[in-house]
């Protein structure tokens, strides 16, 4: 089996995550705070945990690494900054690339709190214009939310220029990095990020059920839940005291060693590494496919900078259609469908058909590719014999 | 007459605070111990460092690296009786 669908999630996971995770869960495993079995309350988990968000603090470019906070993935990231921030009346701009994770809080917060969405379109290659960002800023505008990296279309935004653009406009600005993360430099100082999403089991090929959320120390954000959190538990107030204050309840420690184990896994390679071996690919990839009659390819031209994803059609198939065939004539599995990116697709008028969104990972090869592109051939070749037929 | 023995003690509501704060003094050869919040000052499961009361810099690193504390007391023990005075962060 080929398995091209990394932006989804990771797969496989490098070794050392299967190794760590499975030590950890048999021999470590207590409850990070509430262990109980120290006289001191600490044990390996809290260690392993402080490690660990240390690691992702590396990654992001900050040195405040208590404030990284742990959730339970981006969905779950982008729900606590989008909610902890934007309040009754206010006005936040964002863009047709983002996902669902990003649109479906937004308009629940239109109807809750009545607050006022701009989205910003994309060009053919799919860019975001910062100038067109800057010019939908209003009086009312409190937040600006882009994705860094579209998973459908793999385009890239410009975050340091948006991030000046907030820090001007005095705006929070925050960035969905889930399809970048581990791929992608990312330094929320230089960059301005105020808020920052990462997921855990993509690109930084943890397990799914981990992600976390940068706060800028300044901002003054809500919390999504409240509960335990093992400190300062004769108050009946939730602490606020970071990270402990957005973290209530039992924190996902396999997740947590997993991601640790997969960061450990891309410094091990390197970022740059790893993303020239996916970009080689993503290269590869749209060569090959120029030459397939009927194939059309959205997003960056080959020569641009790209996330590592491509989504492509075959002219008179649908995509549900030409996933099925590549997954049970060649075994290569994609993603097909509309990728939870609604006003992406919309834009790109693909919204009735869909798209095949091919993703890698640092685990494919050429090869794999190279079979990727006879199979698209294959189907393409039958398919103009079929319709020669009709 | 018995020996009194003599300590400061940071306390932390965070146990990332607390090992932040360990993670910063062992980094600067700071001498100390990280133990259990003492039961006279709160029956919360968190944590404190103690130090040597003349190793007044402890206090200063902790300030400059940001790290959240939530109380600095001095100890002083006579046999079983503890005297803890609150001191000013």
């Amino acid at each position: 089996m080929i398995y091209v669908n990394n932006s989804a999630t990771t797969w496989p996971k490098p070794e050392n995550v299967y190794q760590q995770v499975n030590e950890f869960f048999r021999n470590s495993a207590l409850n990070p705070g509430r262990s109980g079995t120290s006289s001191l309350g600490i044990s390996p988990v809290e260690r392993k945990i402080f490690k660990v968000r240390k690691q992702l603090a590396d990654l992001i470019g900050t040195k405040n690494y208590a404030q990284i906070i742990f959730t339970s993935g981006a969905t779950h990231s982008l729900n606590i900054a989008l909610k902890g921030i934007l309040k009754q009346g206010d006005h936040v701009i964002t863009t047709c690339l983002e996902h669902n994770s990003v649109l479906r809080p937004l308009k629940k917060l239109e109807k809750d709190r009545d607050i006022k969405i701009t989205v910003i379109s994309f060009d053919q290659q799919g860019y975001i214009s910062p100038t067109t960002i800057e010019k939908a800023i209003t009086e009312r505008t409190r937040l600006i939310v882009t994705t860094h990296a579209s998973n459908v279309i793999g385009t890239l935004v410009d975050l340091k220029k948006i991030g000046q653009l907030a820090r001007q406009h005095s705006l929070i600005y925050l960035v969905d990095a889930a399809q970048s993360a581990g791929v992608f430099e990312l330094d929320v100082k230089e960059m301005g990020i105020d808020l920052l999403a990462l997921a855990g089991h993509k690109s930084l090929y943890g397990p799914a059920g981990i992600g976390a959320l940068y706060v800028n120390p300044e901002l003054e954000l809500d919390t999504l839940i409240e509960g335990g959190t093992g400190t300062n538990s004769l108050s009946v107030e939730q602490p606020l005291a970071m990270p402990d204050k957005y973290e209530s309840g039992t924190l996902n420690n396999l997740g947590i060693v997993g991601l640790g184990a997969g960061l450990e896994f891309i410094n091990q390679i390197g970022m740059e590494k790893i993303r020239e071996h996916e970009l080689d690919l993503v290269k590869q990839l749209l060569e090959g496919l120029q030459k397939i009659n009927g194939i059309k390819v959205y997003g960056p031209a080959v020569d641009k900078l790209r996330a590592p994803v491509v989504s492509l059609e075959l002219t008179g198939m649908s995509a549900a259609e030409l996933g099925h065939l590549l997954e049970n004539k060649f075994e290569i599995r994609v993603r097909s469908g509309l990728h939870c990116a609604p006003l992406l697709h919309r834009a790109l008028g693909t919204e009735e058909r869909g798209l095949v969104r091919i993703s890698f990972s640092y685990f494919n090869t050429k090869k794999e590719v190279e079979f990727i592109l006879q199979s698209l051939a294959e189907l393409a070749f039958r398919l103009e014999r079929r319709q020669e037929n009709e | 007459m018995e020996e009194k023995q003599k300590y400061n003690l940071i306390i932390f509501n965070s146990t990332h605070q607390a090992l932040a704060a360990e993670d910063l003094l062992l980094a600067a050869n700071c001498k100390f111990n990280l133990v259990p919040i003492l039961p006279e000052i709160s029956a919360d499961c968190g944590l404190a460092i103690r130090f040597q009361i003349e190793q007044t810099e402890i206090l200063n690193l902790l300030k400059q690296a940001k790290i959240e504390m939530a109380g600095y007391y001095k100890v002083v023990k006579s046999g079983i009786n503890k005297n803890i005075t609150q001191l000013e962060i």
